[in-house]
């Protein structure tokens, strides 16, 4: 059983691994037809993860509504929507009459208010955040402010604003992304080594 | 009186947020929009590249959350593919993407008079993201059998004139931000690669967009804005651009305001200090 749980998948992880870098490196047609075969499992595999993630709503909604929590009426809509765009989807597909019409008119003003409020959260964000209480707030507080004049009709009547934040934005901004990005692609490198050479153990439910 | 604005009620700058962003959509005001260097450049991309019957991947992914800043971006982008002669090839890699797939194809086939499965084809929902574009560039033919629609994808024309991801000139991919589509196809050799992106992503593909990988990168609405001024069919991003000029503004003043107020409180409070 430990075989199973354990072992099984590191050793499957580390051939599927071996097999699909080695085909960026070695020019045998067999092998990088094999490995595109494996990403293509991989597509299937990510399929069957969204199911998984429909499970997983489930049992967390499910449990919150069995042990009637202040939010499980929350969780009935929740379940009932899941279930409704399912059974729809399934009857019809995506592009039955029905499935549309929840889509335009129920999902996507749903989704499209919920993202809209953050305008609100920032507006009051901003209003509070941006005081000049030491240094590092001043230069966040110009930075936001020439950021907001970079586009629009101030870029037309402050005719210096595009050239200033465009400094800002492509040598400060850009140089610190770069380094973020840098730093996580290296860390993704090493973690994903770990993965494959069966050090990091976490994604099978354990420890290191 | 100046302390008091230290501590506006949020009620009140909230209701003059809203009045500041709806009153231009109801009432254009038709404010100045200066083009930027970078949409230009973005425009230019597609102008010199795309050549008539040259194959572009047209990639939309986003939810309907982005809706407002990335659907206007899609229609001229993809109005300005469509006019240069292009065949495109939609694909869609997160799971609200077919929508806006299955509106730009419309609009395409009846602005351009794109013959589906000619000129024009519509690839499904296709689930793991950074592996399924990975997929395209090991073997695209292999990934996908039926089209959007459902029907077998060697039924068209084009599928069959398409051998692999090599054949294509251009990937223009409107997304919410994520560079996990750039990875895998940027290894495709000789394929340009054009980005449009919401503007709180943008500082993740900013760096990608400076190196060269990127021949194109427009962002936000501003960005859509800016096309669609730049393709002679001001849209949805220009009419909101007025909106969204005033509620900058109006967030620059409450900026400014809880500034004063909060060096006045400040002030009264050293005095206060001092007296004691």
């Amino acid at each position: 059983m430990i075989f199973v749980k354990t072992q099984l998948p590191i050793i499957v992880t580390f051939v599927s691994a071996f097999i699909v870098v080695a085909s960026y490196y070695l020019d045998i047609q067999a092998w990088k037809t094999f490995a595109a075969e494996l990403l293509r499992w991989n597509v299937v595999l990510a399929a069957f993860a969204l199911a998984l993630g429909i499970g997983g709503i489930v049992r967390l909604h499910w449990g919150r509504i069995a042990r009637r929590e202040r939010t499980a009426p929350y969780s009935i809509i929740c379940l009932l929507s899941l279930a409704l765009f399912l059974v729809v989807g399934l009857a019809q597909t995506t592009r039955g009459k029905a499935y549309q019409w929840l889509w335009d008119y129920i999902l996507l003003p749903v989704q499209a208010t919920s993202y809209a409020t953050t305008f609100f959260f920032i507006t009051s964000a901003a209003y509070r955040a941006f005081r000049i209480r030491n240094s590092y707030t001043v230069v966040l507080m110009v930075s936001a402010i020439l950021m907001m004049l970079r586009v629009g009709f101030f870029a037309s009547v402050l005719p210096f604003t595009p050239a200033v934040s465009a400094w800002v934005w492509d040598i400060p901004t850009t140089a610190g992304m770069r380094a973020v990005t840098i730093g996580a692609a290296l860390s993704l490198v090493g973690n994903s080594f770990r993965i494959i050479v069966g050090l990091e153990r976490g994604h099978l439910g354990g420890g290191e | 009186m100046l302390e008091k604005l230290n501590n506006l009620d949020v009620r009140i700058l909230y209701v003059l947020m809203v009045i500041a962003a709806t009153f231009p959509l109801l009432w254009p005001m038709g404010l100045p929009l200066p083009i930027s260097e970078q949409v230009k450049a973005s425009y230019n991309a597609i102008e010199t590249n795309i050549k008539p019957n040259d194959l572009v991947f047209f990639g939309i992914d986003f939810e309907p959350t982005q809706e407002a800043e990335l659907w206007p971006q899609v229609l001229a982008v993809g109005r300005h593919v469509a006019s240069k002669g292009a065949r495109m090839v939609l694909v869609n890699m997160i799971a609200g993407g077919f929508r806006y797939e299955e509106r730009i194809e419309d609009v395409l086939i009846k602005q351009f008079n794109m013959k589906y499965g000619v000129n024009l084809l519509s690839l499904p929902f296709s689930a793991g993201r950074e592996a399924a574009f990975q997929s395209i560039v090991a073997d695209f033919k292999g990934l996908y059998k039926v089209d959007y629609h459902g029907k077998t994808l060697t039924d068209f024309p084009l599928w069959n004139e398409i051998k692999s991801a090599k054949d294509f000139k251009m990937y223009v991919q409107i997304a919410d931000a994520p560079d996990w589509w750039l990875r895998p196809m940027s290894q495709v050799k000789g394929l340009l690669l054009w980005n449009g992106t919401v503007a709180s992503g943008a500082s993740t593909m900013a760096p990608l967009y400076q190196s060269g990988q990127m021949c194109g990168f427009i962002i936000g609405m501003s960005g859509g804005a800016e096309y669609e001024f730049l393709t002679k069919r001001p849209g949805p991003a220009a009419a909101a651009m007025d909106g969204q000029s005033m509620g900058h503004a109006l967030i620059i003043l409450f900026v400014i305001l809880g500034n004063i107020g909060y060096q006045m409180t400040k002030r009264k409070e050293a005095e206060a200090k001092k007296a004691r």
